[in-house]
């Protein structure tokens, strides 16, 4: 078995990576010193293999000089780069040892992919997984070879300084399914790191020198272990026990253990995390923090639990860990990163910063989602899918599907022009016990990243982001709210309306500018808070009072109403049909086996399924509004503005003072197209098409007029009235204002305003009304106000009532 | 119990080639399901580089004592075994196999065996046993906070994580090497359990209940709540939990905040030092194989982690880190104004998390994991309790009268239940608690209109509207009372019997809060 022969030989050659150079230079001949002149064809051709392995010397170095001469771009299949034909068949590693000379960075990044689709060096990457102890240290001798060749001039130290990190292979394992039979070979793992130790110094060479005679002798580190001379070395002294250590002569590295943890993507259902600890050497060391889902690639390998080290004995018993090679550090995000955003960022630990934060689709997965995308049933399969155990709601949750797929964030080319946020939010506001909650939750589970609070709970700064200051360096810090960390993803508001005022206003801002702005304790910041909001609000009254409008309903600012683009009303109605489908629904949870599926039902998608599938579409498809597409929302724009006009008739004879003028009524402004041009972004996102068309600004629209009917219906007249959510006052609200406006300023005299106009009036004047005409009244200069609240005293003035 | 099913892996030198340097022969050591290193004679040395070396991998497991369970339950399923154990004497070279986790034997030879870290135990202060579990199979190792039985080699070993100081290396572990294991459920503790006939469940169930009445002092409608509540399992379907019934029992007297404070220098321990929540306790304990007493003392909910924990390192167990099934009673009588820190609050949502949706987060580190878990959750208060639970009830004013005299210390004269009718009554619950369950199409039908036409109803009245929580407890109650009755399918009479139920529940809740307010001092929130 190969891989126990493996093991064994590396038994031999157990020493660390950190000082491998040294030893290898004694492997291939003492006529090579490290970095000496090329050697190759000089000797006969003796084939000279590592003992224990398939690992053939000479054919490794050679093979690997010349991928590191010769290897282009034009080697590796053509779609993964987009180069020019010069580039193409430009050799890339010498310009990378010409960087590394002028950066002084003694480091080559070479990609694991690049080595296998070099077909001179065909084995090499085989050879590379399976005996890696002995493989790195020799691509780290052709590298010094190499490096020594081209810079002449550089210092012959740095020669045992050179390494080769050898990342991208290609499969990564899972932490879990480690075992025995990877030991010793390279492997890729991915993970977060949860802890670092200090750095360690690590003796990798041992100065002795006898405390009688002065002689001096050095040792290298073997099997981890460095053994003191227990005898002079001198033929003249022979003492024992006389030697000591000096340490300002040994030599040290840097070494630091960490540990890695499993990300929660790749733990089964109920299972805890498992964990690997992590061995870094030199540069290496201080690569990952704390927090970093990096992917490592390394050697794994065990290390006897030394019992007892002194007596003789089988010990059985290994601990495990990975000695690094490469580290690369990958996006901190959950699942999605824009990938307009990594380009900006950029790839600090990997060479070409292919790949970004996600897990890579497989063509399987691709071909998966579209062959979901072509179900002409996607949307309401989809929409079933999500939160199945939340019964009904079907728009509520094909709104905030689209939420989660999101429109295009637009960024225009002309200067000055703004940023139009590709985000959409939703607000769903109604009566108690009608699953709101469940439904944020769900949509936490799901949204690429999320937030979850309540409103009550939350403060201003804690949505935004406050200065603290570090309790260790004392230095003040910015640390980020709920709505900076949803950044890219959903923030869920639960309990909106019980928010206090100086937390909502904090949201203005998130909303439409997409940004928080932070300016204290000397720290002036802008960040980032590209997040859509989902938030649910209870009614002023806890439930839903029919007779009145939104705003009344809601106790919230009709500006900060007004940037939800989609405002769901779900009401605890009673219709016996549903009811019954409803009970129908609770009771069968109760079943201890739930019935099959009828064949009629759609089929459902798994949560995690729906998640990479939301992925797949936020990460890749980007689509673009096509002209028919553009026509129909002009269309639909225009209809929902009609809707205003077209009931004007109908509606006039209410307002017969203002029969000629038409109501006043708003159904749609510029907010609500560009709602809807999100919306059936979102759409096509979808539907993974590259191009937004006509269907999905259809849906768009009805979804949209879904929620306007419900939200914006004034309760007064039953029409879509949009000036209810942007200013708080309906149509005929005004209307009745400048009625009574009329009455009250042809009154002559004030005594208790409000009783007497009750009196006249058919209708009896809600107190709110009353209170706005008194304000207009004064701003116009009619009336002047002295005091405030109920014990305001109204002063007409007389030049009001002179005419 | 398992409480950290990822303590550590090992690879392991199964199968070694050693050589004799000086006459060449070659020999082979085993050393499957033993850490023990076999020491060599003189001249003989481990050949590493030989092809004969079989690496295994193993999975460690630290495990637990069942926490919380109770004594009768511990006496019936390990006595035979201890006996076992008595007759064999354990060294720690020579292996035995052991049928249980819990089974501490000393050592000679100077070394200290552990008795378990307290930090790896949910129930602070109480005394367990712990012991490492080897698995050598490892994608077969089982899930965390899950029971099992374990058959395998016992062996005093060392602890590859707690090696930093050389006091602790020479503490010995117990560790078992398993053979074999299966997954267990409470009820399997529950000695014998027969075959009950649906008569025999009804007749159980009526002595059951009058237990219970007499426990609450006479008040049979909370006595069937409480039968039902013990009764009651949390099963997951689809993204939803469902059968879960907490129960908070209003109306127990409150403790004594002089009481409180002797008590409170005592120890950490989580124990009730109320009388009146005491007996209920005692009473279930009697009843259920594992049973938590979580009193809701501000020192202890600001000190205890209720959450299991593995930001430093290792991960320390919670309060709430129980095997499933396990019964928790809260008592809140004895909280008190006082402040309530970050670490309390954090501590109290916990527990509300677990009883809305039967979770325990694991505070890994950056990576909080959810884990569902099933545990019934009894909360006894004196007024609304401060969690939210599945159902109120408002004791009647005889029980309240009669905690009151419980809690002032005079005896109460009630008969000790018969050993046999205690082992019954177990018996009874385990058996009634795994019952499937069913609802047939013609009973769904018509609670699906019998909850259309009364919410039709209540909106032409104007009264206040059956939600879907309201129906879904219904259901919930109606499912209980059916399996305690043996039945495995709803039928209408068991239907008819939750509606009635329910309604005597809220019919006394408000004229409990009517009252309440008015006879003054009860606090209520």
């Amino acid at each position: 078995m190969g891989s126990q022969r493996d093991r064994a030989a590396s038994r031999r050659h157990r020493h660390e990576l950190g000082i491998r150079s040294q030893t290898l230079s004694s492997e291939l001949g003492d006529g090579e010193g490290a970095g000496g002149e090329e050697a190759e064809g000089t000797r006969p051709a003796e084939i000279r293999t590592i003992w224990g392995t398939t690992v053939q010397l000479r054919e490794v170095t050679n093979m690997f000089r010349d991928f590191l001469q010769h290897f282009t771009p034009s080697h590796r299949p053509p779609e993964t780069h987009s180069l020019n034909e010069a580039e193409m068949h430009e050799p890339v590693y010498p310009a990378l040892i010409r960087k590394m000379h002028e950066a002084e960075i003694y480091q080559l990044n070479v990609d694991a992919q690049n080595i296998s689709a070099y077909p001179p060096a065909q084995g090499l990457y085989k050879q590379l997984v399976n005996y890696p102890q002995e493989v790195v240290p020799l691509l780290d001798y052709v590298l010094a070879g190499l490096y020594m060749e081209q810079h002449p001039d550089a210092d012959m130290d740095l020669a045992g300084e050179l390494r080769v990190r050898v990342y991208n292979l290609s499969s990564t394992t899972n932490m879990r399914d480690l075992n025995p039979d990877d030991m010793d070979k390279l492997v890729s793992v991915r993970g977060m790191l949860i802890r670092t130790s200090a750095v360690i110094p690590d003796m990798k060479r041992g100065f002795f020198r006898c405390m009688q005679c002065e002689w001096t002798t050095t040792v290298e580190i073997d099997k981890g272990v460095i053994n003191e001379p227990r005898q002079c070395g001198n033929s003249a002294c022979l003492q024992k026990d006389v030697i000591e250590l000096v340490h300002n002569r040994s030599i040290f590295e840097d070494k630091q253990l960490s540990r890695l943890q499993e990300t929660p993507e790749v733990i089964p259902d109920g299972q805890t995390p498992h964990t690997v600890t992590v061995v870094t050497h030199h540069e290496l060391v201080d690569v990952g923090k704390p927090g970093d889902r990096v992917e490592i690639t390394g050697i794994y390998r065990g290390e006897p639990v030394r019992t007892n080290p002194r007596t003789r004995t089988v010990q059985a018993i290994y601990r495990t860990y990975i000695d690094v090679v490469h580290i690369r550090r990958l996006g901190r995000s959950r699942a999605v990163v824009d990938q307009a955003r990594d380009a900006g960022e950029g790839d600090s630990g990997g060479a070409d910063g292919a790949g970004g934060g996600t897990q890579a689709f497989t063509a399987s997965e691709e071909a998966e989602f579209r062959r979901w995308a072509r179900d002409p049933r996607l949307f309401a399969i989809m929409a079933r899918s999500l939160a199945p155990s939340i019964y009904e709601m079907e728009d509520v949750k094909r709104g905030v599907l689209l939420q989660l797929f999101g429109g295009v964030r637009k960024q225009f080319a002309r200067a000055g022009a703004p940023r139009a946020r590709g985000d959409i939010n939703v607000l769903l506001v109604g009566d108690p016990g009608v699953s709101k909650s469940q439904m944020l939750s769900a949509v936490h589970g799901l949204a690429p990243r999320g937030i979850y609070t309540s409103g009550k709970g939350s403060s201003a700064v804690g949505l935004t982001a406050y200065v603290t200051r570090d309790p260790d360096t004392r230095q003040l810090v910015l640390e980020s709210g709920a709505l900076v960390l949803s950044d890219d993803g959903v923030c869920c508001i639960d309990e909106f309306d019980k928010m206090s005022d100086s937390t909502r206003s904090v949201l203005h801002e998130a909303m439409e500018q997409q940004t928080i702005s932070v300016a204290k304790a000397g720290i002036i910041a802008s960040l980032n808070a590209r997040c859509s909001i989902l938030a649910a609000a209870n009614p002023v009254d806890s439930t839903w009072n029919r007779a009145l409008s939104i705003v009344e309903n809601i106790n919230l600012p009709p500006t900060l109403v007004s940037r939800f683009d989609l405002v769901f009303i779900v009401l605890d109605s009673v219709d016996e049909a549903m009811d019954r489908r409803l009970a129908r629904h609770i009771v069968g949870l109760y079943v201890d086996e739930p019935p099959a599926p009828a064949a009629d039902e759609l089929p459902l998608m798994s949560p995690e399924r729906l998640t990479r599938y939301i992925a797949y579409a936020r990460r890749h498809v980007h689509p673009v509004i096509s002209d028919a597409a553009a026509d129909a929302l002009t269309h639909a724009y225009v209809d929902l503005r009609r809707m205003g006009r077209d009931s004007t008739a109908a509606a006039s004879t209410s307002a017969a003072v203002h029969a000629a003028a038409p109501s006043g009524r708003v159904t749609a402004t510029a907010r609500q197209l560009e709602s809807m041009i999100r919306m059936s972004e979102a759409h096509a996102k979808m539907r993974l098409s590259d191009s937004v068309d006509p269907v999905d600004v259809q849906e768009a629209s009805r979804l949209m007029r879904e929620a306007l009917r419900e939200s914006a219906t004034d309760p007064r007249t039953g029409l879509i009235d949009l000036d209810l959510l942007n200013t708080g006052f309906a149509a005929s609200d005004r209307r009745q204002l400048d009625a009574i406006k009329r009455e009250t300023r042809s009154l002559a005299s004030y005594h208790s305003w409000l009783e007497r106009l009750n009196d006249q009036s058919y209708a009896p004047v809600p107190p709110r009304l009353f209170d706005q005409v008194i304000r207009e009244l004064s701003t116009e200069g009619i009336v002047s106000l002295v005091g405030s609240g109920r014990n305001m005293v109204i002063v007409v003035k007389q030049s009001a009532l002179a005419d | 119990m398992v409480q950290d099913p990822s303590y550590g892996e090992e690879l392991h030198l199964t199968i070694a080639r050693v050589l004799n340097s000086e006459t060449g022969e070659v020999r082979q050591r085993f050393s499957q399901y033993t850490d023990v290193d076999h020491s060599l004679e003189e001249g003989w040395e481990v050949d590493y580089s030989s092809t004969g070396n079989v690496f295994t991998e193993k999975e460690v497991a630290y495990c637990v004592s069942v926490p919380g369970q109770n004594q009768w339950a511990q006496l019936e399923s390990t006595a035979s075994i201890e006996s076992a154990l008595e007759a064999l004497s354990i060294t720690n070279t020579s292996p035995h196999t052991n049928g249980n986790v819990d089974s501490g034997d000393t050592a000679d030879s100077g070394f200290e065996v552990a008795s378990g870290l307290a930090s790896k135990y949910p129930l602070p202060g109480e005394n367990h046993t712990a012991a490492l579990v080897k698995f050598y199979s490892p994608s077969a190792a089982p899930k965390a906070s899950s029971v099992i039985d374990v058959v395998g080699i016992y062996e005093l070993g060392y602890n590859s994580k707690s090696q930093e100081s050389d006091e602790e290396r020479k503490v010995l572990w117990p560790c078992i090497h398993a053979i074999y294991y299966t997954d267990i459920q409470l009820h399997n503790l529950v000695p014998s359990l027969p075959r009950l006939a649906l008569s025999a469940y009804i007749a159980r169930r009526d002595m059951c209940l009058s237990h219970l009445t007499l426990v609450l002092g006479g008040d049979e409608l909370a006595a069937q709540y409480l039968l039902l509540h013990l009764l009651s399992k949390s099963v997951r379907v689809q993204d939803a939990k469902v059968g879960k019934f907490s129960l908070n029992l209003i109306g127990v007297p409150s403790c004594e905040k002089k009481q409180q404070q002797q008590q409170k220098e005592q120890s950490r321990r989580f124990n009730f030092n109320n009388l009146a929540t005491k007996w209920i306790g005692d009473a279930i304990a009697q009843l259920v194989p594992c049973s938590v007493e979580l009193p809701f003392e501000l020192g202890l909910l600001n000190r205890s982690a209720f959450l299991p924990n593995a930001e430093h390192g290792d991960l320390k167990a919670g309060v709430l880190q129980l095997a499933p099934g396990t019964e928790i009673i809260c008592d809140e009588t004895c909280l008190h104004e006082g402040t309530l820190d970050e670490h309390g609050v954090r501590n109290l949502h916990a527990l509300q998390t677990s009883i809305l949706e039967q979770t325990v987060t694991y505070l890994y580190p950056f990576q909080p994991i959810d884990i569902s878990t099933n545990l019934r959750i009894l909360v006894l208060s004196t007024g609304k309790s401060i969690l939210q639970n599945d159902c109120d009830v408002y004791l009647a004013d005889t029980a309240v009268r009669f905690f009151a005299k419980i809690q002032s210390g005079t005896s109460v004269d009630m008969q000790p239940l018969d050993p046999m009718h205690t082992e019954q009554i177990r018996q009874y619950l385990e058996l009634a608690r795994c019952l499937d369950f069913n609802i047939p199409k013609d009973v769904s039908d018509i609670i699906s209109s019998e909850y259309a036409d009364s919410r039709r109803c209540a909106h032409k009245n104007g009264e206040q509207m059956m939600t879907q929580e309201d129906l879904a407890l219904t259901v919930t109650v109606a499912r209980l009372i059916s399996i305690s009755k043996g039945q495995d399918v709803l039928d209408l009479a068991s239907w008819r019997e939750a509606c009635t139920l329910e309604q005597y529940r809220k019919e006394r809740a408000t004229k409990a809060k009517s009252a309440r307010p008015a006879s003054g001092g009860e606090p209520s929130s």
